[in-house]
């Protein structure tokens, strides 16, 4: 009954109840299921896939959905770490990605626009083609949604100078989980009232299912540079990027990896034999003015770096960035691992990264803690901290995977509250972190709970997620 | 099990999301099961035996386009479509009752052709017979009977080579189809069948029309072929393809022959709307089975060249060819290289 409802809401080959269709939709980035397929068991699977190709069916999906009272989850490129786009309910797998067309490039507005389901990188090539750049460059830029990246307030490689996801948009279409198609206002900038925008971009799929969006748009630089260098310690290599940051010479990047990374994964990937931290800048900009700040730059870094790798050492960086995420350079099963990424003011944020280095490595042994700090404000810094445990110290029952896995996820997170850092910069909440969201918030996660409530009355958007 | 073959790239391929911006058929359907990351997912279950092998996750085997460019993209060149090609052979194998219904339709008509192709008088390749000289010149079931002007332009480029060449009478197939279904036992068969009948010519050049078999023979054959020198026509004919191209657009070979290490237009790379384009692949490999996606795939690439401002679509074989002009080519002239190289010499 409910799937003749549904074929009839998105027409016929657009949903699907196959065992290999609900399989794929059971396992996105988070290590739980993965370990779960791993040691040869089922995870919680979804009861349809749908594949919606307008708002207005997104719209009949939710009405449907909210009369039988079924969960909706809402999957892009099911590439996040989090768990976000797990079915843990069951229920419907809201499959965007037949909601692809770039819409619209304004060269005069500096904008574009596109449905949710386009995989960013296609997205990207599209505006690439004109001469310009969404600047919105992660590793998962070849996986991932811009629905997904918004759902969760990602980052890309150049965030320093173009900000992140939520500085990047400018309008939102959205479905409401009762099935009300929105748009939030033209532009992000104005005195009308709380920002909608900002409250969809992070939601998660809790809010509603972002079904188009139109984001900045910037020239491809004239230039683009890049330099490393290698510093004795992390202190030292911390400080200069700090400078380098609030004394507004505007990096396009800024990338400190501390000791333990640069040899474990940098000296893997890039084939970078040295000790320390290693710390890649770059500028985008006109030449001229990429010279001085470059210059400026170099002198800070200079302060206390022990070599400067040049051009060589920063474009080798650029050029490989992704590399990192391919296997066998990824960290992976047999392993267990996990991205702490957390983010904190300036002040704060060395005690975070000790805090939770001692914290994790002292009651987790058998741990190796590694970071690299990639995404850098005015104000602070994210950290992009990862545990990672050897295949011979993992438990083979994967239940008990999962609980050594949670227990450090508490250990870690905790330090990181502790010392004055958040639970996460830009992979999101999902299910990974959602029983830490009221020890982050206190009485602030009220708001985010209302919220919830009053557009999602009969709790079926995303259940499960963000802990809401 | 085939894929255990496979294992290592397998296991790394199920959880990595890195190819699917390039996965031709998952980026023209948007179904997730399609992608080299769902398919490496499915198969490390089974692997593991935590799954068997059902309908879905054959029909999803099956409707790999089998372009290549998931590992073309990969950093560490995991080999998906070809574990994906090696799970069709399990299904054949071991689970033929699972295989799906096109594909056995498909293989009905190959085993009473020997090809999935339509044999009618008109659409046949006229070719002369021709025996004698170190050549045999291989022509291939596309190029006899999918488009048989590639068949033609192909005996032509060899008179005008001044190459002497034997043509097989009752030229069998290469066994393709078979392989490329998963159909190893009859594959095996069918390789030794024409593996005789080539070395019978008694020539010492095998000069192969087809990319596809040209990858056939060159790695699928073992030492059937031993002792053979094996080349592919368009490179034979030893011709400047730049200038032959011209500033048409060109869309290379994909799947097998690439992996044969074929470049047949080296240098014309930068006129392959690759990198910010829906994909080179024309669907080719989805013909005989399912024609419908095989459209799609087709038309997605169709799509993009328009929108290029393409006027001229150079495709090399005569699969791809066929391909291309079944789907709607927007005004675009489609041609195929060898008909470009006879018309050159």
């Amino acid at each position: 009954m409910v799937y003749s409802e549904i074929e009839d809401a998105v027409g016929k080959g657009n949903v699907t109840t196959t065992e290999a269709d609900k399989y794929v939709h059971s396992v996105d980035y988070y290590f739980v299921p993965r370990v779960v397929v791993d040691r040869g068991g089922e995870p919680e699977q979804a009861d349809f896939i749908v594949h919606p190709e307008t708002p207005e069916q997104v719209s009949k999906i939710m009405q449907i959905a909210n009369y039988y009272k079924i969960p909706v989850t809402v999957w892009g490129g099911g590439s996040g770490s989090q768990g976000g786009a797990l079915p843990v309910y069951g229920g419907i797998i809201l499959d965007t990605k037949r909601m692809n067309k770039v819409l619209a490039i304004s060269e005069i507005s500096y904008t574009a626009t596109a449905e949710a389901g386009i995989i960013q990188q296609d997205f990207e090539w599209a505006v690439n083609k004109k001469g310009y750049s969404l600047m919105h460059l992660p590793a998962s830029i070849s996986c991932g949604t811009l629905g997904g990246f918004l759902a969760h307030r990602g980052t890309g490689v150049l965030s320093t100078k173009y900000g992140k996801i939520e500085d990047l948009i400018v309008n939102l279409e959205v479905v409401l989980p009762t099935g009300e198609i929105i748009q939030t206002l033209e532009v992000p900038r104005h005195a009308s009232g709380p920002d909608l925008n900002q409250i969809f971009v992070g939601s998660e799929g809790c809010y509603g299912v972002i079904t188009k969006a139109t984001v900045k748009m910037f020239d491809l630089p004239e230039e683009r540079r890049f330099r490393a260098f290698m510093f004795h310690n992390l202190h030292d290599a911390y400080e200069a990027g700090r400078e380098i940051v609030t004394r507004r010479l505007n990096p396009s990047v800024v990338r400190l990896y501390d000791e333990s990374e640069t040899e474990s994964h940098v000296r893997k990937v890039l084939n970078l034999d040295r000790k320390g931290a290693y710390l890649v800048i770059g500028f985008d900009g006109i030449k001229e003015i990429v010279d001085i700040l470059e210059k400026k730059a170099v002198d800070i870094c200079m302060k206390t770096a022990y070599e400067d790798l040049g051009a060589e050492g920063g474009n080798s960086w650029w050029e490989n960035r992704y590399k990192f995420f391919f296997p066998p350079y990824i960290f992976d099963l047999p392993r267990s691992f996990g991205t702490m990424d957390t983010v904190a003011t300036y002040d704060k944020m060395e005690a975070v990264y000790w805090g939770m280095k001692k914290a994790i490595e002292a009651e987790f042994p058998m741990c190796r803690f590694i970071a690299h700090f990639s995404h850098w404000y005015e104000w602070g810094v994210m950290c992009y901290d990862r545990f990672i445990i050897e295949e011979k110290d993992v438990p083979a029952d994967h239940h008990e995977a999962v609980r050594l896995y949670n227990d450090i996820w508490n250990v870690g997170m905790r330090a990181a509250l502790a010392n004055g850092g958040l639970i996460n910069e830009h992979h999101g909440i999902g299910i990974k972190l959602g029983r830490l969201m009221k020890e982050q918030y206190g009485p602030a996660f009220k708001v985010l709970q209302v919220i919830k409530q009053g557009l999602d009355p009969n709790g079926i958007m995303n259940p499960g997620k963000a802990g809401l | 099990m085939k894929i255990l073959e496979f294992k290592k790239d397998i296991d790394n391929c199920r959880f990595c999301w890195m190819c699917r911006h390039v996965c031709t058929q998952g980026r023209v359907t948007g179904v997730e099961s399609h992608t080299a990351r769902a398919l490496g997912l499915l198969l490390a279950a089974i692997q593991r035996g935590a799954r068997e092998y059902d309908e879905s996750t054959s029909e999803r085997m099956y409707q790999c386009c089998q372009c290549g460019y998931c590992t073309e993209w990969c950093v560490s060149d995991y080999r998906a479509a070809k574990y994906i090609r090696a799970a069709r052979e399990d299904i054949y194998t071991d689970h033929y009752q699972l295989v799906p219904a096109p594909v056995k339709e498909a293989l009905a008509k190959i085993k009473k052709n020997g090809h999935p192709w339509c044999v009618c008088e008109e659409n046949t390749a006229k070719l002369e017979p021709s025996e004698g000289g170190e050549n045999l010149l291989f022509i291939g079931s596309a190029a006899r009977y999918l488009n048989p002007k590639t068949g033609e332009a192909a005996q032509s480029i060899m008179k005008k080579l001044g190459k002497p060449c034997t043509l097989l009478a009752d030229e069998p197939d290469s066994g393709f189809w078979l392989w490329n279904l998963g159909a190893a036992y009859p594959f095996g068969l069918q390789a030794r069948l024409t593996a005789k009948a080539i070395k019978a010519a008694g020539c010492a050049r095998l000069v192969v029309v087809s990319p596809a078999d040209y990858y056939l023979f060159t790695a699928e054959y073992g030492d059937l072929l031993e002792g053979i020198e094996i080349v592919a026509l368009p490179l034979f004919a030893g011709v400047d393809m730049k200038k032959v191209i011209g500033d048409a657009a060109y869309c290379e070979a994909s799947y097998y022959a690439r992996w044969a290490g074929l470049i047949i237009a080296p240098g014309c790379e930068g006129k392959l709307f690759w990198n910010g384009r829906k994909s080179r692949d024309t669907g080719a490999n989805l013909m005989p089975t399912y024609p419908e996606m095989a459209k799609n795939i087709a038309d997605s690439l169709l799509n993009c060249a328009a929108e290029d401002g393409v006027t001229k679509l150079v495709c090399s074989g005569a699969e791809n060819y066929a391909a291309l002009t079944s789907a709607d080519t927007k005004g675009i002239e489609v041609v195929e290289l060898l008909s470009l190289i006879d018309a050159a010499l």
